[in-house]
């Protein structure tokens, strides 16, 4: 058969000669694929694979766990009382079934009165929440005054939001805790890798949510001291303890006070037993 | 399920009465079938009698709306004057379509009344911008069929402003089931054990008052709307301001269902909350 007829040299008419010429090609192109299957030879790879889509690949099929498994299995707690906010993440860091740290804290301070914890993919989590905590930070030099809670949350969404359109979108979820440097009323803010903003008095990350939010929807109270903040946060970690499948490696919990951020004990060495 | 459209869930509905429109929203940010806020408002004003209600995917909804203020306010500053609905509607369409093939996943809905003679004007969008202008109602959001429904058989042509608020709130009730549903879950998108709260809006007719008349009545219905966000902007907490806005109010908020959480239900403890909660396991 003559190649013209396949890929035409000659445009068959004046108004649709590109079609026709790109129909043609795509044709012959379609015809050297068949023979190329049809006689065992294996099809050509892509011209070049770059690190990053290998690496994306890899990621997005790996065989045993689909890679938003971190973000889901990673604990994120945050509760607002009276005068504080406290926020607590769990201290596994996880590669798929593998955990490679015991003492991974998931929270950067992003000024005086403003902590952030993360979850989702390894490598974004840390990178954004640092480039946000710079950007806290200069702000603050720039103008002797700290952003406000809310100022922050904000601000973070935008970069997530303007992200999120990218080629390579973070992935990334946050939970923005603060206490007003002026009013003094505490805040929470959650924020999904989608860059969902919510204002929240209550809030989790991850299967965390489906565990912990009905426990405190039923005890939380505005008006809650950090002591009885505490035993509250106690009641869902010894609820995640009972029933998640993992071994979390215990919390490390920070209050967020007009003060400033305080570390908070907890004791990560209960055993609960589930029934 | 996994449409962008779905993940969070939500309503909005607008509505013509006599003079007057009306819109509404629910409250909810959910995740598929987890509510995650209750405090997730979706109506948003762009001027002194135009509103904007978005649904669909919750970070477009800020995304947009954030996007709108910035549009919204150049306007103004440009022209010294409030936007009119239906160039608004207009600025929307074609932003939308800007976006053409990478488009925002939102379902926009417009009510508002003509600043010069009054006349209320309602129109929806796909999510590309293509303007449905309606006579009668606007639904939009992943309870959008119930609402056609409840909107087929409860409105009717030349509602007062009144009327038009409890076929609104008749509307939206009908999306919330009864108190026995689990807490965190949801069929359409706003239910809820505890009915989340929705805001609901009405345009009402101009007041036909001679200057200095009038003003107490109105000058309650704007100290009412301080405690919304607004998406406007030009409301400012200066005391003149409020009276400016005194003087041609033509809109009163109106906030129905239970509010977000029980503790700011005052007389309606249940017998084992009538103990603090959090006492309970102290």
């Amino acid at each position: 058969m003559s190649k013209g007829l396949w890929a035409p040299r000659q445009p068959p008419s004046a108004w649709c000669w590109n079609l026709a010429w790109q129909a043609g090609h795509a044709r012959a192109f379609r015809l050297k694929l068949q023979v190329r299957v049809a006689s065992g030879q294996p099809e050509l790879p892509p011209k070049q694979a770059s690190w990053t889509e290998l690496a994306k690949s890899i990621n997005n099929h790996h065989p045993i766990f689909p890679h938003a498994f971190n973000a889901t299995m990673e604990v994120l707690l945050g509760i607002t009382g009276k005068d504080f906010t406290l926020i607590a993440a769990s201290k596994a860091a996880m590669r798929g079934v593998t955990i490679l740290k015991a003492s991974d804290d998931k929270t950067r301070q992003l000024n005086k009165h403003t902590l952030m914890a993360f979850n989702g993919e390894a490598g974004d989590t840390v990178q954004f929440a640092e480039y946000i905590q710079a950007n806290a930070q200069l702000y603050s030099m720039r103008n002797d005054t700290d952003l406000s809670p809310s100022a922050l949350a904000n601000f973070v969404r935008g970069e997530l939001a303007s992200s999120l359109r990218s080629r390579k979108p973070y992935n990334v979820n946050l939970l923005l805790g603060g206490v007003d440097p002026i009013t003094h009323k505490p805040s929470l803010y959650w924020l999904d890798y989608l860059a969902a903003l919510a204002p929240v008095p209550y809030a989790a990350h991850g299967y965390a949510q489906y565990y912990c939010l009905s426990i405190l929807d039923k005890h939380h109270h505005p008006d809650i001291t950090l002591v009885q903040g505490m035993k509250l946060l106690n009641l869902c970690t010894d609820e995640l303890k009972r029933r998640l499948p993992i071994d979390f490696k215990g919390m490390i919990v920070k209050a967020v006070t007009k003060d400033g951020i305080v570390d908070m004990e907890i004791d990560n060495d209960k055993v609960v037993k589930c029934a | 399920m996994s449409s962008p459209f779905s993940i969070n869930g939500g309503a909005a509905v607008a509505m013509v009465g006599k003079d007057c429109v009306a819109i509404a929203c629910d409250l909810r940010l959910g995740l598929q079938a987890l509510t995650v806020s209750n405090n997730f408002p979706k109506i948003f004003q762009y001027g002194d009698n135009v509103f904007l209600g978005l649904t669909g995917l919750a970070t477009d909804v800020s995304t947009v709306s954030d996007l709108f203020r910035y549009k919204v306010n150049m306007y103004r500053l440009r022209e010294e004057r409030h936007i009119a609905p239906k160039t608004f509607a207009n600025l929307v369409s074609s932003s939308l379509y800007e976006r053409r093939f990478g488009p925002y996943f939102v379902s926009p809905v417009v009510a508002g009344l003509e600043p010069k003679t009054g006349a209320p004007f309602i129109c929806g969008f796909d999510s590309i911008g293509c303007i449905d202008f309606a006579k009668d109602f606007i639904v939009s959001g992943t309870a959008s069929e119930q609402l056609f429904g409840m909107c087929e058989s409860l409105w009717e042509p030349d509602m007062v402003y009144l009327d038009a608020f409890f076929v609104m709130r008749g509307c939206l009730l009908i999306m919330m089931p009864e108190p026995r549903c689990a807490l965190r879950d949801h069929i359409t998108g706003a239910p809820q054990r505890r009915r989340p709260r929705c805001s609901l809006r009405l345009g009402r007719p101009r007041l036909h008052h001679r200057e200095g008349q009038g003003h107490k009545a109105v000058a309650e219905g704007a100290a009412g709307l301080e405690g919304f966000r607004s998406g406007g902007g030009h409301r400012g907490s200066e005391g003149t301001n409020i009276s400016v806005m005194a003087e041609r109010a033509i809109y009163g908020v109106v906030t129905i269902g239970h509010s977000e959480t029980p503790w700011s239900r005052p007389h309606q403890e249940t017998s084992h909350q009538a103990q603090a909660p959090w006492e309970l396991w102290q």
